[in-house]
């Protein structure tokens, strides 16, 4: 098997195994890009809906740290059996919010420290909302290994595209009848990158 | 049959030309989603901008009242180059008007105080990752400005090469026949390990 046939075949299998991934990102992208048409059409119409409201005594003062936050965070999922990664976030007006997640949906709690109420809120979210979501997910700051995993595997998406690229260049460098044209498209690319950039 | 080939000479090209023109958008995807992916490992978020103060002079073209806190921005963001993503405030106390403008290389902010006839320019510069991922974010057509909307066509553009790529892709794989186990296992590989992870977050 020469170089050549090599690269070929790196270009085609891993853009084969990476095709979820690359579907994905272009179709979030374009929910994205065009979210205004998506609630015209009413593709992002997820509703919260309460779980519960009850008295709760969280411990929790208004200047509060991060760890703080945080450790109450992991309180409440764990007190109420639920399997996500979760999101701690400030005390703003005397309420300390929660996030905990999946691709699915989400369960939301609000603390009031003054009246130590807790309330719960659940959304189950549309196939629209579970593009972006996706599509925003990643890093390695998660309590749980599979979050970390996806970070591992995002990873993993983006040097499939920079070996694509390599090896797209590859093949394109060694098919003579198209080095001119492709210099030229490439040089276009890089010139209206570059403008496109400056007019920002 | 010829039209077959036809078909299959203009996927393969518009599959390789299309690429070559988009290199420079899918490097930097990349390129800034790697170090977004990272940021735990880069010392967290990036520091909030510092200002410094490029400009302070008296006002000479102050607007007439009763000019809305629009207009007055409008022109302050033209007279000082304020980039196209705008967002305006007014301080309630002493009535100043400030308008920041955001451009993926930093931030550019003009105050006029009415009281004094003052205005003054302020510049803030991103590093390099608050560059990136200022690219990266940029998408949509929300924002009036020619330069903001070019670019949220260019990522649509984008969006719609990489649906393109995968479906002639698809029909590039599936015309080599001697590909088709291997390609059948690595596309199945790759549905059920984003499967298995769809279930698992």
């Amino acid at each position: 098997m020469t170089l050549a046939h090599l690269n070929r075949r790196l270009h085609l299998y891993l853009g084969l195994v990476l095709v979820p991934w690359f579907a994905m990102y272009a179709l979030s992208a374009l929910a994205m890009s065009h979210r205004g048409l998506i609630e015209r059409l009413g593709w992002a119409e997820d509703e919260w809906t309460p779980r519960f409201e009850k008295p709760y005594d969280a411990g929790l003062a208004d200047d509060a740290d991060h760890a703080t936050r945080w450790a109450l965070a992991r309180r409440l999922v764990e007190e109420h059996g639920l399997e996500c990664a979760f999101r701690a976030g400030r005390i703003t007006n005397g309420q300390f919010e929660m996030l905990c997640f999946t691709i699915f949906g989400a369960t939301r709690f609000r603390y009031d420290l003054s009246e130590r109420r807790l309330t719960a809120e659940d959304i189950r979210f549309g196939p629209v909302r579970v593009l972006t979501r996706m599509h925003g997910r990643g890093g390695f700051h998660h309590e749980r290994l599979r979050d970390d995993l996806w970070g591992a595997m995002v990873d993993l998406v983006n040097l499939g595209l920079l070996i694509w690229v390599a090896s797209g260049l590859y093949m394109w460098w060694n098919a003579p009848g198209q080095r001119r044209w492709g210099t030229v498209v490439l040089i276009a690319g890089i010139s209206c990158f570059i403008a496109f950039m400056l007019g920002l | 049959m010829a039209t077959t080939s036809r078909l299959e000479f203009w996927l393969r090209r518009t599959h390789m030309y299309a690429a070559l023109f988009l290199i420079p958008w899918v490097l930097m995807y990349a390129i800034s989603t790697l170090v977004m992916n990272h940021r735990v490992h880069l010392g967290g978020a990036e520091p909030a901008p510092v200002f410094e103060t490029v400009l302070q002079q008296r006002y000479e073209g102050a607007p007439a009242e009763p000019a809305t806190r629009e207009q007055v921005a409008a022109r302050l963001a033209d007279e000082h180059g304020v980039p196209g993503r705008r967002r305006t405030s007014r301080d309630p106390e002493s009535g100043a008007i400030t308008v920041t403008g955001e451009s993926p290389f930093g931030l550019r902010r003009v105050t006029f105080e009415p009281d004094g006839g003052r205005v003054t320019v302020e510049v803030a510069g991103y590093g390099g990752r608050k560059f990136l991922s200022q690219l990266h974010y940029r998408i949509g057509y929300d924002w009036n400005s020619p330069g903001e909307r070019a670019w949220g066509f260019s990522v649509d553009l984008f969006a719609v090469a990489m649906l393109f790529w995968i479906v002639s892709g698809f029909w590039m794989w599936w015309t080599i026949r001697r590909t088709r186990r291997a390609g059948l296992l690595s596309l199945g590989l790759g549905i059920v390990l984003f499967s298995l992870f769809l279930v698992a977050l």
